[in-house]
């Protein structure tokens, strides 16, 4: 009876402890290997949350996961408007101006920037730079959040809780986002593989989802194609190349080259599209530098096909506008990036043929690969 | 025993201070009209009487070698250097192994790479790769970006960028059929400040001398070999001044 009543009280040790950790014996991290051989080695991955195969799955199923929002009566994910098919932007489909209407009612700020290539920013996120590695901020008066050192503004994991709560985006509440995804018992090994603890909290649905975000890569466009040896650009995007690497339209100081192949410097510049900067969240706001007024982050040229509407306010519709705007809509201020030679006078001014090329040469930027990578797709 | 063991450290970290104190670099400094860089401020008239500030510099410097007295020269191994006028560590250059300032005479370094060197595609990191230098304008690196605003003769706000690399041969299709390699050697007297020798550049000489230079004349002089060769000379005159 004895022996029955220490079989027992083991059993039941044994069962409890697989409850609270379903496999402890298979913590086993594989890294995640991001592996472009052609992009930079400087990537941008917290000491803290280094990326492992679990934890870009876990970060996948989170960032589909309308709990996130934390508000049953208004259910919201990151992708619900972080769209695949705009290279995580929203598109103009539902959002004509290509700005959200968060779970508030109130629109984003700006226009969204697309969610690819990102590990390998190091100069900092948002259109002004915000969220960078020497942001001491911790918490958010305006969003009822406490100083905390969970909730800091220094990287990629500092934007999902800031989603969670802003109005203009889920407009929720951090600890019932947290409660929602703890009651779905398939997370529990999701969380344990990935972290090697069952706990689900803030700090680690962040990490996954920034893991994931990290993950997104795109490397596989027609110029890729082209660049590898793969196949041949037609006479108007080689024509468009070479408009695009010199003075003649001078996209590349800030855009970069096939030397360059994000397709952006991630500087922050002003592109001579404005002389009134009053109001504007421009990087003046992060480094409290006037001469920064009217200064955003150089944006990514890569999938610039399925990301209108253009520059941090979605005045431009079209790609078109845009490169109209660059010929011949530049206007002068104090403030100018001291690269844009061509607000000399006034714009490129190149031929209705140049302009034609420059464009053919733009969309070889696009990547159908990325956009239909099943790896980064909803799992649910 | 203990006392042995606590002398042996004690001694290692003297040894270690001695040779932190000591290590010899190189500093790099930005004049203006013979006055300390400001940046931003439009403070400056070129001898052309064009008001003018100074925003970006960026440029490598390669090959460098010391000249002693004795004319024994140390090479530099490795040593190609990115200075920007913004990113404070560049400022301040220890070489890999090491060199020694005592007794040393003089500098000579490259301006840019020599032609072996400026290979396309060998920085794959920012700073150093946002200086890539179009293939269609013959690749590599810019050696130099200085980057400045400057008043036209109606007060308005223009820029103009001093880039130089390698230049281009144009064919009557204005299509580039040769390309021409503009580094050049610049050898300095060693000017020696604590354990530095400072490489000094004076901004306002590369628009005023040899060539005195109208901004207004050009916007940006990458496919533009002549004026390339013509601030090249004043690039040279900027850092021996």
């Amino acid at each position: 009876m004895k022996t029955f009543f220490i079989f027992l009280l083991y059993s039941s040790c044994f069962l409890l402890s697989c409850a609270t950790q379903p496999s402890k014996m298979s913590f086993k991290p594989i890294p995640y290997d991001i592996g472009v051989p052609f992009f930079p080695d400087s990537m941008n991955i917290p000491e803290n949350n280094p990326m492992t195969v679990d934890g870009v799955r876990l970060g996948r199923y989170l960032f589909y996961d309308e709990r996130l929002s934390g508000n049953p009566s208004k259910p919201m994910s990151c992708a619900t408007c972080h769209k695949q098919e705009h290279s995580f932007e929203c598109g103009m489909e539902v959002f004509s101006d290509g700005r959200p209407i968060g779970n508030s009612g109130k629109k984003t700020p700006n226009v969204m920037l697309p969610l690819i290539n990102l590990v390998w920013n190091n100069s900092g996120y948002f259109w002004n730079g915000l969220i960078n590695k020497d942001n001491p901020q911790l918490g958010s008066e305006k969003y009822g959040v406490k100083p905390d050192s969970v909730f800091n503004m220094t990287n990629i994991e500092s934007t999902v809780w800031m989603a969670i709560r802003a109005p203009h985006e889920m407009d929720g509440d951090i600890s019932q986002a947290v409660k929602m995804i703890k009651k779905d018992n398939f997370y529990r090994e999701l969380f344990f593989k990935a972290f090697g603890t069952t706990e689900i909290n803030i700090d680690l649905i962040s990490k996954a989802i920034a893991q994931f975000i990290r993950s997104l890569v795109s490397f596989e466009s027609q110029f890729d194609q082209f660049m590898a040896g793969k196949i041949q650009l037609t006479e108007s995007q080689m024509r468009g190349l070479m408009l695009f690497t010199t003075e003649g339209a001078d996209c590349f100081h800030c855009h970069g080259s096939p030397a360059l192949p994000l397709w952006t410097t991630n500087m922050f510049m002003n592109n001579a599209k404005d002389v009134d900067f009053e109001g504007q969240n421009d990087r003046s706001v992060v480094t409290k530098n006037p001469m920064d007024k009217g200064k955003y982050r150089v944006p990514t040229l890569r999938n610039i096909e399925y990301t209108a509407p253009y520059m941090h306010d979605g005045r431009f519709k079209t790609l078109d506008e845009v490169l109209e705007f660059y010929n011949n809509g530049l206007k002068r201020s104090p403030y100018i990036d001291p690269l844009s030679i061509n607000t000399n006078h006034g714009g490129m001014h190149l031929t209705d043929n140049d302009l034609k090329d420059l464009k053919a040469f733009l969309l070889t930027l696009s990547d159908t690969a990325f956009i239909h990578d099943k790896r980064y797709s909803n799992p649910w | 025993m203990t006392k042995s063991i606590i002398g042996l450290i004690l001694f290692c970290l003297v040894c270690f201070r001695v040779s932190a104190q000591t290590k010899d670099g190189i500093k790099f400094t930005f004049t203006c009209q013979d006055k300390a860089l400001k940046l931003n401020e439009m403070i400056y008239y070129s001898s052309n009487k064009q008001s003018y500030k100074v925003c970006q510099c960026q440029f490598f410097l390669s090959n460098i070698e010391i000249i002693y007295k004795d004319k024994k020269r140390k090479k530099i191994e490795n040593s190609i250097h990115y200075t920007d006028i913004e990113i404070p560590k560049s400022l301040v250059w220890y070489p890999e192994n090491g060199f020694n300032l005592e007794n040393a005479d003089s500098l000579e370094f490259t301006f840019g790479f020599d032609s072996t060197q400026n290979r396309s595609y060998r920085f794959k990191n920012p700073p150093e790769n946002l200086m890539f230098w179009p293939d269609y304008l013959g690749g590599g690196y810019h050696y130099m970006k200085t980057n400045i605003l400057y008043l036209d003769k109606d007060n308005n706000i223009n820029a103009f960028n001093c880039h130089i690399g390698r230049g281009q041969i144009y064919n009557s299709e204005n299509k580039p059929i040769k390309y021409i390699d503009n580094d050049f050697r610049i050898k300095i007297p060693i000017k020696r400040v604590d354990n530095f020798a400072v490489i000094n550049l004076d901004i306002s000489t590369i628009f005023d001398y040899p060539n005195a230079v109208l901004f207004s004349d050009y916007g940006g002089i990458m496919n533009n070999q002549k004026a390339m060769k013509m601030f090249c000379e004043n690039i040279k005159a900027a850092f021996e001044k």
